[in-house]
C-alpha cells in the first residue's frame, strides 16, 4: 500500500476527463470571480506601496513614517486592541464555561444572548455607549450622580467618561466578547466530557480539572479566538471614530479613514503605508497562532457529541446566574434602551422627559430627510442583494472546493478567503485604489459598495457554507449520482434542501454585516451612494443625536427582526424534514 | 444453513461478465508527500448473477476498488468494463460519470436522504430515469413488499431503526431492477442479531433476483456466507480469488490463511518434497504437510499451518507423523465448542473440539496435526 518516492512512479498516460457540465462551468466562473474580487484590490495596495503612476515611488511610505505621531498611533492601537482582547477572552471564556459546563446555564438565554452584540451594528453600539456614558448627558452618569447626590456628593459631570481609555476599551471589549464566547464554546463542546469526568474520578478537584484537562483541551480554540479578536480589533472603525476622536486617542484604522476621507485631497500614499503596518500586525498574530496550534496536539476530538453532565455550583448557582444576567443586561438591553429613548426625545438630555416623547426624529430626520431615507433604502437593498448573492456564491465555492482535487481546493480556498483575513480596512483601501478610478470608475456608486461587502464578508459566509456542505457529507450526494441523477439534479434535490437551514443562518449573518457596515462604507460611501452606517456617522459628527438614535434604532430593529425571523423559520422547517437524524448519519 | 447448497452451485465462468476490471491502479499522495497505493494492479471479473466478496482489512483498497467501479473515484491507470462497455480506461481517456453506469449501490451509512420519506428515497432512481409517475408508484410499492417494509413508506429515515434504514437502502438499490448492485460494508452499522438476520435476507434476495453483487467487507464470516467467490485483498492487490471453501482450506499465502481464519503456525525451512508432501524443518522437529503452492524449493523459508479445528489432542501416543507431547495450559467453554490452549516447547497451539470434556491445566496430552490438513506455504 505504501510506496515511497523512491519506488517507480505510477505511469500516467492521459488523465481521463469527464466532459464539463454547465453546472461545473458556472461554478468555475463564480470561483474565478470571487478570487479576482479578493485578490485584485489587495494586489493593488501592495503594488501601490512601491509604484505610483508607473514609476517606482516610495514617497507615500516615507510620508507615513514621517507622520509625527505615528509612534503614538501604533502604541494606542496595540494597547486598545491588546487590552480589549485580553479582557474579552476572560469574559467570553467564563460565559462559555458557565453555559457549557455548569448548572447555572439557562438554555437559549445563556446560549444566544452573549452573541447579541453581533446584531447591534458596531456604529449603533458605539453611539449608544456615548449616549450612556458621555460625561455630561450620559444616562448612566446621570443615574450615578443621582445616587451620589444621596450621599451628599454633588457634581455636574462624570463620574464616568466614555471619551477615555476606559470608554474605548470597554466598547472594544463588548464587541470582542462574542468571538471568544463562540469559539471557546465550540472548543468545550468538542472536548470529550469523559476526559474531565475521568479527571474528577481520579481525585482531582474542580479547579484542578479545569486547569489540567479542560484548559489544555480548549487551547486551540482559545488561540483561534485570540487571533480572531486581534484581527477584528485592528479593523474596527466605528468605535474609534465615535469615541476615540473625542478622547483624542487615535488608532491605525481610524487614521486610515481620516487620511482618505477627512483630508483633501485624500492622501492615498499614507493610507497605503498605514495599511502595510496593519498587515504586518495581523501577519504576526497569525504566525503566532499557527505556532501555538502546531505545538499543541489536537487531542480534543472524540466523544460522541454527548453533552457533559453539568457541574453543580450549589449555593453559587444563583449568584453566578445573576452576574451573567447583569452582564447581558448591561451589554445589550442598556444600549438599546439608550438608542430608543434618545430617538424619542426632541433633543438628547440626561433626564428622560417621559411626558414629551415624540416620533419627530423618525418623521423629520428619517422619513423626510432625502439622504437619510435613501441611505436606509440603499442599505436594505445592498443587504438583501449582497446576502443572497454572497450565500449562493459561498455554497457554490464550498462545493467546488470539496469536490475538486485537494491541492486545487486548498489554493482556491486560500485565494478567496485569505485577503479579507488580512484586514477589512486594508481591503477597503484596495477597493478605492483598484475600482474607484480608471478603468472601472466605480467610485461613488452602489456597485462598489456591493462588491466590497462581498469581498469583505465572504470568508465568514464561506465558513458557514463550508459547515453546511460538510454536514451533507459525501455519501448522500454520491448515492444520488449512483441512483442516476446528474450534477444539477443532485444539487437541486440533495444539496440544496439539506443545506438550506445552514445557509439561511449564513444569509442572516451576511445581511446584518452588510446593512450595518461602516468599515468599507466609511471610505467608499458618500452623498452620492449613502448607506446607513455612513449616514449615522455623519449625523453623529453634526451632533443631531435624536436623528442619529432614530437611524440606529431602525437599523438595529431591522437586523434583529430579520435574523430572528430567518432563524425561526428555517429551524422549524429543518426540524420537520430532518426529524431526529438517526444512526445513518 | 439451507443456503449452503445453493452457494456451492456457483454460476460458472461461461456466463457473461457484468464487470471486468483490468490492471487497475490508484495512488494517493498523503499530506506528508508520500505516495500510498490504494489499488495496485487489481484485475477481476464479476459474472452474471454472481456474488463476489472483496475481503480484506481496513486500508487494503477494497472500498476504493468498489468506488472506482461505481465511478465515484477516478483510478490512475487500468480499465473497467460494465456489461461489455468501457466505462473507464486510462489509455482511451474514458471516464463515464456514475449516473450513466446503470448500477446500484448500498453505502456503509446507507446514505438515505434525511429530507425525503422512505417512498421518496426509493422513487428517486426511477425519477432520475424519467419513469412515468404511475409506474413509479407501482414499482416502489412492489419493492417495499419485497423487502418487507410496506408500513414504512411515509416515514423519514430519522424515524427508523438501523435495520429498517438498511431495508430502505436495499429497496432503493433494487427498485431499478438492475443486474448489478455494489455493497460497501452495508452491515457494519447494525448490531449483531439484526446483522445475522439481514445477511440471511440479503443472501436469499440475491439468489432469488439473480443480480450480480459485488460486496465489500472485512468480516470473514460474512464473506463466507454471502460469496460465490471471495477475493482476498491486501495492500491494493488481490491475493487470492476463489470459492469460500477453497480460500479457507487451500490458502495460497500465509496472509490469506490468517485473514480468513485462525491458524496454528510452525515456521522453519523446507527440507524436501516427497511428491505432494512437503517436509519443513522447525524448532519442534520435522513437520509434514501438503505443499500449498508450486515452486517450493528445499532451503526456502517455509511455514506449516493447521486450523485449530483440524488440530487434535490424543491421550495415547498416536502412530502418525506431526505429533508432539504437549501440556494443557487452559481450556475454555465457548458454546459450540471447547477451546484448548496447549504448549509444546516454547510455542502455544490452539485447538477447537466439539468434545465437551474440559481438560485440567497442567495435564499431559499428545498434539496431532494430520498431514492432509497441514499446508506448507512460503513464510
Amino acid at each position: 500500500m505504501t510506496a515511497t518516492a523512491s519506488s517507480a512512479p505510477i505511469r500516467r498516460l492521459r488523465r481521463a476527463r469527464r466532459r464539463l457540465t454547465p453546472f461545473q462551468v458556472a461554478s468555475a466562473l463564480v470561483v474565478l470571480f470571487m478570487a479576482a474580487l479578493a485578490l485584485y484590490p489587495l494586489g493593488t495596495v501592495l503594488v501601490r506601496v512601491f509604484v505610483s503612476n508607473g514609476h517606482l515611488d516610495v514617497s507615500g511610505l516615507r510620508r507615513t513614517f514621517d507622520e509625527p505621531d505615528l509612534g503614538t498611533v501604533v502604541a494606542n492601537t496595540l494597547i486598545v486592541v491588546g487590552a480589549s482582547t485580553g479582557i474579552a477572552l476572560l469574559i467570553g471564556s467564563l460565559l462559555a464555561w458557565v453555559n457549557e459546563r455548569t448548572d447555572a446555564r439557562m438554555g437559549l438565554l445563556t446560549e444566544a444572548l452573549p452573541l447579541v452584540p453581533f446584531l447591534l451594528p458596531p456604529i449603533a453600539g458605539s453611539v449608544a455607549w456615548v449616549l450612556l456614558l458621555s460625561p455630561g448627558a450620559g444616562f448612566v452618569n446621570a443615574w450615578l450622580r443621582w445616587c451620589l447626590a444621596k450621599v451628599g456628593d454633588h457634581t455636574f459631570t462624570g463620574p464616568l467618561n466614555v471619551y477615555s481609555w476606559f470608554g474605548l476599551i470597554l466598547v472594544y471589549t463588548i464587541y470582542q466578547v462574542p468571538y471568544a464566547f463562540m469559539l471557546v464554546s465550540a472548543g468545550l463542546r468538542n472536548v470529550d466530557p469523559s476526559l474531565e469526568e475521568q479527571s474528577r474520578v481520579s481525585g482531582a478537584g474542580l479547579l484542578r480539572t479545569v486547569r489540567r484537562v479542560t484548559l489544555p483541551g480548549v487551547l486551540p480554540s482559545i488561540g483561534g479566538a485570540v487571533l480572531l479578536m486581534l484581527w477584528s480589533g485592528f479593523g474596527i472603525v466605528s468605535v474609534p471614530l465615535a469615541i476615540g476622536t473625542g478622547a483624542n486617542i487615535h488608532v491605525l484604522s481610524e487614521r486610515i479613514v481620516r487620511v482618505l476621507t477627512f483630508t483633501y485631497p485624500p492622501d492615498t500614499g499614507v493610507a497605503i503605508g498605514l495599511s502595510l503596518i496593519m498587515i504586518a500586525f495581523v501577519a504576526v498574530a497569525w504566525w503566532a497562532q499557527t505556532r501555538i496550534l502546531r505545538r499543541e496536539r489536537f487531542a480534543t476530538v472524540g466523544g460522541k457529541g454527548r453533552r457533559a453532565t453539568p457541574i453543580r455550583l450549589g449555593a453559587w448557582r444563583w449568584p453566578v446566574r445573576g452576574v451573567v444576567l447583569c452582564y447581558m443586561l448591561v451589554t445589550t438591553v442598556l444600549p438599546l434602551f439608550a438608542l430608543v429613548i434618545v430617538s424619542l426625545e426632541r433633543f438628547w438630555s440626561s433626564t428622560i422627559p417621559w411626558g414629551d416623547l415624540t416620533l419627530d426624529a423618525y418623521r423629520t430626520g428619517v422619513l423626510h430627510e432625502a439622504i437619510a431615507r435613501k441611505s436606509l433604502v440603499d442599505s436594505l437593498e445592498l443587504g438583501g442583494i449582497g446576502a443572497t448573492v454572497g450565500v449562493v456564491f459561498a455554497a457554490i465555492v464550498s462545493l467546488f472546493v470539496v469536490r475538486t482535487s485537494p491541492r486545487v481546493g486548498r489554493v482556491v480556498d486560500g485565494a478567496i478567503k485569505f485577503p479579507a483575513t488580512l484586514s477589512h480596512i486594508v481591503i477597503a483601501v484596495g477597493f478605492v485604489l483598484a475600482l474607484g478610478g480608471a478603468p472601472f470608475h466605480l467610485g461613488g456608486t452602489v456597485a462598489i459598495l456591493l462588491l466590497a461587502y462581498l469581498a469583505l464578508y465572504f470568508p465568514q459566509t464561506a465558513v458557514v457554507a463550508d459547515a453546511a456542505v460538510a454536514q451533507v457529507g459525501r455519501e448522500l450526494p454520491e448515492a444520488s449520482r449512483v441512483a442516476g441523477a446528474g450534477e444539477g439534479r443532485t444539487f437541486r434535490r440533495v444539496y440544496t434542501p439539506l443545506m438550506v437551514s445552514g445557509l439561511a443562518a449564513g444569509w442572516a449573518l451576511l445581511f446584518v454585516r452588510c446593512v450595518g457596515d461602516l468599515t468599507a462604507s466609511s471610505i467608499l460611501a458618500g452623498p452620492k451612494n449613502p448607506v446607513v452606517g455612513w449616514k449615522i456617522l455623519q449625523v453623529y459628527t453634526d451632533g443631531s443625536f435624536s436623528q442619529m438614535a432614530a437611524l440606529s434604532t431602525i437599523l438595529t430593529l431591522v437586523s434583529g427582526v430579520v435574523v430572528v425571523a430567518v432563524l425561526t423559520l428555517t429551524r422549524r422547517r429543518g426540524r420537520v424534514a430532518l426529524g431526529r437524524r438517526g444512526a445513518a448519519t | 444453513m439451507q443456503e449452503t447448497g445453493l452457494a456451492v452451485r456457483s454460476p460458472g465462468a461461461e456466463r457473461r461478465a457484468v464487470v471486468r476490471v483490468e490492471a487497475l491502479s490508484k495512488a494517493f499522495t498523503r499530506a506528508d508527500g508520500t505516495v500510498a497505493r490504494a489499488i495496485d494492479g487489481a484485475s477481476l471479473e464479476l459474472h452474471e448473477g454472481e456474488s463476489l466478496v472483496l475481503l480484506g482489512p481496513s486500508g487494503c483498497g477494497k472500498t476504493t476498488l468498489l468506488r472506482s467501479i461505481a465511478g465515484l473515484e477516478q483510478p490512475d491507470t487500468g480499465r473497467i468494463e460494465i456489461r461489455g462497455e468501457t466505462v473507464f480506461s486510462s489509455a482511451e481517456a474514458i471516464d463515464v460519470p456514475p449516473e450513466r453506469r446503470r448500477l446500484a449501490m448500498i453505502f456503509q451509512s446507507y446514505a438515505l436522504w434525511p429530507h425525503m420519506t422512505a417512498f421518496q428515497n426509493v422513487a428517486y432512481p426511477l425519477q432520475s430515469a424519467r419513469v412515468k409517475r404511475r409506474e413509479i408508484a407501482e414499482r416502489v410499492d412492489r419493492v417495499f413488499e419485497l423487502v418487507g417494509i410496506p408500513e414504512l413508506r411515509r416515514q423519514y429515515p430519522g424515524q427508523m431503526s438501523g435495520g429498517q434504514q438498511q431495508r430502505v437502502a436495499l429497496a432503493r438499490a433494487l427498485v431499478g431492477g438492475g443486474d448489478l448492485v455494489l455493497f460497501d460494508e452495508p452491515l457494519s452499522n447494525v448490531d449483531a442479531k439484526v446483522r445475522e438476520q439481514l445477511r440471511f435476507e440479503l443472501l436469499s434476495m440475491q439468489r432469488e433476483l439473480g443480480f450480480a453483487a459485488l460486496y465489500v467487507t472485512h468480516d470473514q464470516a460474512e464473506a463466507m456466507e454471502l460469496a460465490h467467490r471471495i477475493a482476498v485483498m491486501s495492500s491494493g492487490t488481490i491475493e487470492q480469488l476463489g470459492a469460500p471453501r477453497e480460500i479457507y482450506t487451500e490458502p495460497r499465502s500465509r496472509y490469506v490463511a490468517n485473514f480468513v481464519g485462525a491458524t496454528n503456525e510452525l515456521t522453519g525451512t523446507l527440507a524436501r518434497l516427497d511428491g505432494d508432501v512437503a517436509v519443513v524443518e522447525t524448532a519442534l522437529g520435522e513437520v509434514r504437510g501438503m505443499a500449498g503452492v508450486d515452486g517450493l524449493r528445499a532451503g526456502d523459508a517455509a511455514v506449516a499451518l493447521c486450523r485449530p479445528e483440524r488440530t487434535r489432542l490424543a491421550r495415547d501416543e498416536p502412530g502418525e507423523p506431526n505429533r508432539w507431547r504437549a501440556e494443557v495450559r487452559a481450556s475454555a467453554f465457548l458454546g459450540p465448542n471447547l477451546e484448548h490452549v496447549v504448549r509444546v516447547g516454547e510455542q502455544d497451539f490452539r485447538l477447537w473440539s466439539v468434545d465437551t470434556r474440559q481438560l485440567d491445566p497442567g495435564a499431559a496430552a499428545w498434539l496431532v496435526m494430520p498431514v492432509e490438513h497441514v499446508r506448507v506455504l512460503p513464510a
